[in-house]
């Protein structure tokens, strides 16, 4: 930060550098015991997270989603997000549950369940198990729709548990970018707004 | 929603922040150690630091949407107003250090040539250290602006106190929307009015569904991108237009909801142009023609999350979160942790919980 702006390409190029040097160990680094890094996800790549999620083999259904909702340019944007993305597989058993794409009358809802699977900043696997660990139990991460969700462990597998009380699991490849990070789940961690009553 | 945080004071505070010693025990507010980014900085030594300089890996280009139309100016501001926040810090450090360089100088005087040019280079090193830190921009005392309710053209009360600390009522405009009005139906919406779908059950016409917990009691009705507020015979006492709903892309923006001057970072940040380019509304923010009032895209959602210096950090922050163009500055140590929301990393005393320093992440 002490030599002014850099362009696109320059960045672009940091962040390979910077993929590298989080590769190499570090001693007497424990300290950086609970940083987030690439770890089993692999190097970040420059593209955005609007890009890599509409590259993403089994997304699509959300891609598309957020494309519809308008949400797609928030991730092509300087703001820092990890999206709890339900796969393809999520929304087909959901069928009739989720508000159907292409029906801008339910658009309203179809953001706001997207919304509660927005998290701010830049989580990976690897800092939430630390933080689990740290903890010795669930951790919480509060969401873009003015709700908490909740991490465990399950063996090797994490589980988020939206505010409703949904719960999925932690599938696929973690997608860490530039902006943010897309973390695949089998299922949706809040529920319709339609089905079930909801009286309080 | 939760309280958008509101860092007007954010830019004032800034250099005075920053200048604070490595190690801030000298500045800032007094909190906590007040140098958590500082050591970060320190201990990750020059090499992270000319890394740093790069601009930071994975840092995005800022407002994507309005790049093509609005981009050169803005980053002519910025252009301007880095530079400028350098070279302040710079005098400031000079004046500091103004005595220093007298004390040099009769050193100089007195034929120690050598020992001059030490000093100075010591100096040139500390206004160096001195302008990183005002790079940096850490800001330790950022507090809470209160915004005055806004009135509507129509007189009504457009209560758009999502920033009132405490605040029962969120987003809800008072009477009905023009749309419905229009229709000279006594303000019902067709759904209520053709009595389908009044399955009280249904989340969605819970306010709370919507993340409206606090919007008051009563009886809700959602229908159509609204979330109509209902007195008891079904009249609409008053409606909140909804995100990909009433506030879809393409759709003008609510006369109610006027025109909110967020602060100048979240503008810098966001990339958010002029204040007639952009609307805050539900930790939203929106981009709109500055013309028609029309929606033109959606440029970020925010948390809302109260975070100030001294105060304990809201839940929902156990993981760490900072950008990753940002981790190498600010990582979690035995004393320090970082935390990310809405553009900014704060950092949190890990024995008390309390936020320590905001630090902005624009340079």
């Amino acid at each position: 930060m002490t030599g002014g702006r850099t362009t696109p390409a320059a960045r672009i190029a940091a962040a390979a550098a910077a993929a590298l040097l989080a590769a190499v160990p570090l001693a007497g680094c424990g300290e950086k015991a609970e940083r987030g890094e690439a770890g089993e996800t692999g190097a970040v790549d420059e593209r955005t997270l609007a890009v890599a999620i509409a590259d993403a083999p089994g997304l699509t259904t959300v891609a598309g989603a957020l494309t519809e909702a308008g949400l797609a340019g928030v991730f092509d944007g300087p703001g820092s997000y990890t999206l709890l993305a339900p796969d393809d597989d999520a929304f087909a058993r959901l069928e009739g549950q989720v508000p159907a794409l292409g029906d801008p009358a339910r658009r309203a809802e179809l953001v706001a369940i997207l919304r509660g699977h927005v998290l701010p900043g830049h989580l990976t696997p690897d800092a939430i198990r630390q933080a689990i660990a740290a903890r010795k139990g669930p951790v919480t991460v509060t969401n873009l729709a003015d709700g908490l969700v909740t991490f465990t462990a399950e063996g090797d597998s994490l589980t988020v548990t939206g505010a409703d009380g949904s719960k999925a699991r932690l599938s696929g490849t973690p997608l860490v970018v530039s902006n943010g990070v897309v973390l695949p789940l089998d299922g949706v961690i809040k529920q319709a707004g339609e089905g079930q009553a909801a009286r309080e | 929603m939760r309280k958008f945080l509101i860092g007007a004071a954010a830019i004032a505070l800034a250099a005075g922040g920053a200048l604070a010693e490595p190690g801030g025990k000298g500045g800032g507010s007094g909190h906590g150690k007040g140098g958590g980014p500082d050591h970060a900085a320190m201990s990750h030594g020059e090499g992270k630091a000319d890394k740093g300089a790069s601009g930071g890996p994975g840092r995005p280009e800022r407002g994507p949407d309005k790049r093509a139309e609005r981009g050169s100016d803005i980053r002519a501001e910025r252009a301007e107003r880095g530079p400028d926040n350098r070279e302040q810090a710079r005098q400031e450090r000079r004046a500091v250090h103004s005595d220093e360089r007298r004390e040099d100088g009769e050193r100089g005087e007195r034929g120690a040539t050598r020992q001059a040019g030490k000093s100075e280079r010591a100096i040139e090193r500390r206004e160096e250290r001195a302008t990183r830190e005002a790079e940096r921009r850490v800001v330790r005392d950022v507090r809470n602006d209160r915004e005055p309710r806004l009135r509507g053209d129509d007189g009504r009360i457009a209560r758009t106190d999502w920033f009132a600390e405490g605040s029962e009522r969120f987003g809800l405009i008072d009477g009905c929307p023009p749309g419905l009005a229009g229709k000279n139906n006594g303000c019902l919406p067709p759904g209520l009015a053709r009595q389908r779908d009044r399955d009280w059950g249904q989340r969605y016409h819970q306010p709370a569904w919507w993340g409206y917990d606090r919007a008051g009691a009563g009886r809700y009705f959602y229908e159509d991108g609204y979330l109509y507020r209902l007195g008891g015979d079904d009249s609409v006492l008053g409606y909140i237009p909804l995100l990909g709903g009433a506030l879809s892309v393409g759709n003008p923006w609510p006369s109610t909801y006027e025109p909110y001057p967020v602060p100048q970072y979240y503008r810098d940040y966001y990339n958010l142009g002029p204040v007639d380019s952009y609307r805050y509304a539900d930790d939203v923010l929106y981009r709109v023609d500055p013309q028609s009032g029309v929606i033109e895209s959606i440029a970020a959602l925010l948390t809302g999350d109260r975070f100030a210096v001294g105060e304990p950090l809201p839940a929902g922050y156990d993981v760490y979160n900072v950008p990753y163009g940002y981790q190498d500055q600010y990582y979690d140590t035995p004393d320090a942790r970082y935390r990310y929301a809405d553009g900014y990393v704060y950092e949190v005393d890990p024995t008390t919980q309390l936020v320590t320093a905001v630090i902005e992440l624009l340079a």
